[in-house]
């Protein structure tokens, strides 16, 4: 519970499927938020947190600046914006995997020892190649990058990918997995080190419910 | 030929200027500190701007060389923009002082300058004012420094912070052993008290999973002298007498603090570590409410005079002034004079008026 002193931790949360997957997890730790017609905040009933709806590749910003103390992000966005936060605990869901990808009909031998790669995840695509020297072209894109090797923009592409259903109806393959992608519970560390008792609280009420899921999620689908 | 205002008429990334009634204010906040730190026996230095890189390079880490900023002189030597006050004070220092000279108290307000993420503001701080006890490696002279920054803060109206004390010792008993590499990915796991890399890290060096277990407890360690005796205590098995040693050092330095300070705004944090390569001993950032980076950080670096000469001991702090402008009663306490306009039929009639009601305290213009 929140002591009464304190105000309530400020959480930014990606608009989409997260948000419903980080309300349901909160709901089951009794955290419940009703988010008022076109409003992006609102906090729970006990006031112990503030959620802030915001996109996706933000949250990181807002965590940064310390606008929202604390953010549920992604190792792909967190990556890219290259800022230096806390993470404080590991969510079930939302897992995913950078991969790099190509045309189901690709010649290797075609690359002649230098990739050619389109994505959004530029920062990612030029410091794993690099670590691995192994050349590389990163092009930019911000969205569809499928269609980067259908169109002929660059013969390989990296992204996310979660059941393969995009690649494949574009006739791309998964040529290699790059990283394993988790979301996390962030923290900016100024926050974190001045409130660290409140954001424990929360993170030990949290724990139990995202082992009890993830076991569940295991038995599932196992 | 006028300039291409798209262009050249913006400040580059890495420096900034401000102007009039707030670098008034600002003027006014570091002469406040400045009064403070003379009060307490600690005298000015002035730094260059620039020195030889090559004087430096072997105590930078590779993230810090990427951050300084360097140039190349008309005789083809390499030269390097201030990045950091301490690194040049050790140098000018080391090279003027004599064992007889010490201890010295030494303080500073000056400018630094460093490359900053373009897309990253809240770090970008290009002021520092900080204060250096040099010649003693005694538990008295760390207390010293830590109450002194805690006045600091108190004079310049900072108004809930806590200060966070850690100690690069303890993480070099742990860890000191490692290879370098190994070392600066433990460093970097500390300070973003990420776990799971310590595990994973030591692990890879044949650490036990008992042993583990123990770091992991230690390094994410954030509470009162009391508490971290209980985790010691509960450890003692699975922890190294130096470990233990830097613990019970800590843990008096914090007791001390307290008695010392009743309203002690102290928690000690074994993840700090130290955000310097040259620190070696106890080490201390301060959070604000409200702020979203540390506004100081400090610590003893007992090794890094003996890279310029003189093998002494140091201990010191540096404040980011104007992260703190906006979060003190800055404004309401430093209003800029409104200068009045000097009376009289003639220039020397208006200059006699003015010089008059200057001496009573009046800011008059002509």
């Amino acid at each position: 519970m929140r002591r009464p002193t304190e105000p309530p931790l400020t959480i930014a949360v990606p608009k989409g499927r997260l948000h419903d997957q980080v309300r349901e997890l909160f709901e089951r730790c009794g955290l419940a938020f009703d988010f008022a017609a076109r409003k992006l905040v609102a906090e729970d009933r006990g006031g112990m947190v503030r959620l802030m709806l915001v996109k996706n590749s933000d949250v990181p910003v807002y965590v940064n600046h310390g606008i929202a103390g604390l953010g549920v992000c992604g190792d792909d966005v967190l990556y890219e914006t290259a800022f230096d936060c806390f993470r404080l605990l590991t969510f079930p869901f939302g897992g995913t995997r950078m991969c790099l990808a190509a045309r189901r009909d690709h010649d290797p031998n075609q690359d002649h020892g230098r990739l050619r790669v389109a994505t959004k995840f530029t920062r990612f695509a030029h410091d794993f190649f690099h670590q691995r020297g192994i050349p590389v072209e990163v092009i930019r894109l911000g969205g569809s990058v499928e269609l980067a090797p259908v169109l002929g923009l660059a013969p390989y592409i990296v992204d996310l990918v979660e059941t393969g259903s995009t690649l494949a109806a574009n006739d791309l393959v998964v040529t290699e997995e790059l990283e394993r992608i988790s979301v996390h519970l962030i923290a900016n560390p100024a926050y974190y080190k001045f409130r660290y008792a409140q954001v424990d609280r929360l993170v030990q009420r949290l724990e139990p419910c995202i082992v009890a899921q993830g076991v569940k999620d295991e038995s599932t689908t196992g | 030929m006028a300039l291409d205002r798209r262009g050249y008429l913006q400040i580059p990334q890495g420096t900034e200027g401000f102007y009039l009634d707030e670098a008034y204010r600002h003027r006014m906040l570091t002469t406040e500190v400045e009064q403070l730190l003379f009060r307490w026996g600690y005298l000015p230095a002035q730094t260059p701007v620039f020195d030889y890189y090559d004087a430096y390079a072997a105590l930078l880490s590779e993230e810090e060389a990427r951050k300084i900023y360097r140039l190349i002189d008309r005789d083809g030597d390499l030269l390097m923009l201030r990045w950091d006050i301490t690194l040049f004070l050790a140098k000018q220092m080391g090279m003027i002082l004599r064992e007889d000279d010490l201890p010295v108290r030494v303080c500073y307000a000056d400018t630094i300058l460093r490359h900053q993420n373009r897309e990253d503001i809240s770090k970008n701080e290009f002021f520092q004012t900080g204060a250096e006890l040099i010649g003693t490696n005694t538990l008295d002279a760390d207390l010293e420094v830590i109450l002194l920054l805690r006045r600091a803060l108190q004079q310049i109206g900072v108004p809930l912070y806590y200060i966070h004390i850690g100690s690069r010792a303890l993480f070099n008993a742990s860890f000191g052993r490692m290879p370098k590499t190994a070392q600066q990915r433990l460093r970097r796991a500390i300070v973003l008290r990420d776990m799971q890399t310590l595990s994973t890290v030591s692990s890879e060096r044949g650490v036990p999973a008992a042993r583990i277990s123990a770091l992991r407890q230690v390094f994410s360690f954030i509470g009162d002298s009391q508490e971290l005796e209980r985790l010691a205590g509960a450890l003692q098995s699975a922890l190294l007498e130096s470990e233990l040693q830097q613990i019970q050092r800590l843990q008096q330095l914090h007791a001390t603090l307290g008695r010392a300070d009743e309203t002690a705004p102290y928690r000690i944090d074994l993840s700090e570590i130290g955000s310097q390569s040259y620190h070696t001993g106890v080490v201390f950032q301060a959070y604000v409410d409200g702020l979203d980076t540390s506004i100081a950080a400090g610590g003893r670096y007992d090794g890094l005079y003996g890279t310029f000469g003189l093998d002494v001991p140091a201990v010191g702090f540096s404040i980011m002034l104007r992260k703190l402008q906006d979060d003190t009663d800055v404004d309401a306490r430093f209003v800029p004079p409104v200068a009045e306009q000097a009376a009289g039929d003639d220039f020397v009639q208006r200059f006699r008026d003015a010089e008059n009601r200057r001496r009573d305290g009046g800011s008059v213009v002509l």
